[in-house]
């Protein structure tokens, strides 16, 4: 249960971050800075694996802190009908599109690295 | 009547992920139950049944939605812990990443625009490859709609992890490494748990393609989005 005590950790960095963004006005948003501010963090201090274990637990239910976000949909109903089409292909298309790209680039990548090291 | 009870909303949105959680499972994990699609459209059903305003039930659930922030802040550690990972493979990761995140933001934006979509829906559009809590943090500072950003962007994850293995057995894609990283790139939060399904590095390579790709584009789409629109 020790990985409890890390939850409030996150929080700091996160709260840290969002003062960050707001003192120098920076347009990235805060938690990023809070990440990156961690990220940093767990390089200074020994790797430990209640850390792991608060983040994996946390990570686990991320589809929960999605329901707020995403329920905001239903005010968008009208624009959604007015700009289907464009929606339609931009996230379908253009994922489905993305994403055979990006696996067939990766590999070949890799491939290459592979070939030029030998 | 209920929006004067905003604890109730609380549990009532608990609930749905829990009978969303059971659904998932129950079915075999089949990928159409994704636990945030079903949370998501339950609860919609219910205020609706209910009649509450969706500001009324924000206001009683912001605890929810500001873990989301919590667990993008918590990214780190999987971050830190493959980092080893990251330097074996550093360039071919970093050249995919680095065209992969102006690739693209620049697809979903140009078909969308060439579909006429207004300018709103085109910055919504523009952040929906990357992780929600980034996406959402994007869209409040360039101007597109958070919520639209969050659906765009769950479905988006969704697509990716239904197609995933078709597209690496139609395409010949066999590295685990390329497998991973892919789908974390494209794909996010929702195909990296997909892609742990297919093996533990390529859910770690997943996990930090998300990690990076969130990082790099909420960085720089704010900066892109002043100079182009």
């Amino acid at each position: 249960m020790k990985f409890v005590l890390y939850i409030p950790l996150f929080i700091i960095f996160q709260l840290a971050g969002n003062q960050l963004k707001t003192l120098f006005g920076l347009p990235v948003p805060g938690a990023t800075i809070g990440m990156l501010l961690l990220l940093i963090f767990l390089f200074i201090i020994p790797q430990n694996n209640d850390i792991t274990n608060a983040a994996q637990k946390l990570l686990f239910h991320l589809p929960l802190f999605f329901i707020p976000a995403g329920v905001g949909i239903m005010q968008y109903t009208e624009l959604l009908q007015q700009d289907s089409l464009a929606l339609v292909v931009s996230v379908f298309g253009s994922t489905i599109l993305c994403f055979i790209f990006a696996a067939w680039f990766t590999q070949y990548l890799l491939k290459s690295e592979k070939t030029l090291t030998k | 009547m209920m929006q004067n009870f905003p604890m109730l909303l609380l549990i009532l949105t608990l609930l749905v992920y829990v009978v969303s959680l059971r659904l998932y499972r129950s079915s075999n994990k089949n990928i159409l139950l994704l636990p945030v699609v079903t949370g998501i459209t339950l609860m919609i059903i219910l205020l609706s049944v209910f009649d509450i305003q969706y500001s009324d039930y924000f206001e009683s659930v912001e605890i929810i939605h500001f873990l989301l922030s919590t667990a993008t802040v918590a990214l780190a550690v999987p971050l830190r812990n493959h980092f080893h990972l990251i330097v074996e493979h550093a360039l071919p990761l970093t050249i995919s990443l680095v065209i992969m995140a102006i690739f693209t933001p620049a697809l979903a934006v140009l078909s969308a625009w060439f579909f006429g979509a207004d300018t709103a829906i085109l910055l919504s559009l523009a952040p929906k490859s990357i992780s929600t809590p980034f996406a959402i943090g994007v869209a409040k500072e360039i101007g597109g709609y958070p919520s639209l950003v969050a659906t765009i962007v769950i479905i988006t994850g969704a697509i990716v992890a239904i197609i995933s293995s078709h597209v690496f057995k139609f395409c010949g894609i066999h590295h685990p490494v390329a497998q991973g990283f892919s789908m974390g790139l494209v794909g996010h939060g929702i195909a990296t748990a997909s892609a742990f399904e297919i093996s533990m590095k390529a859910g770690a390579f997943s996990a930090l393609a998300m990690g990076l790709m969130g990082l790099s584009t909420s960085i720089i789409l704010p900066y892109a989005v002043t100079w182009f629109f």
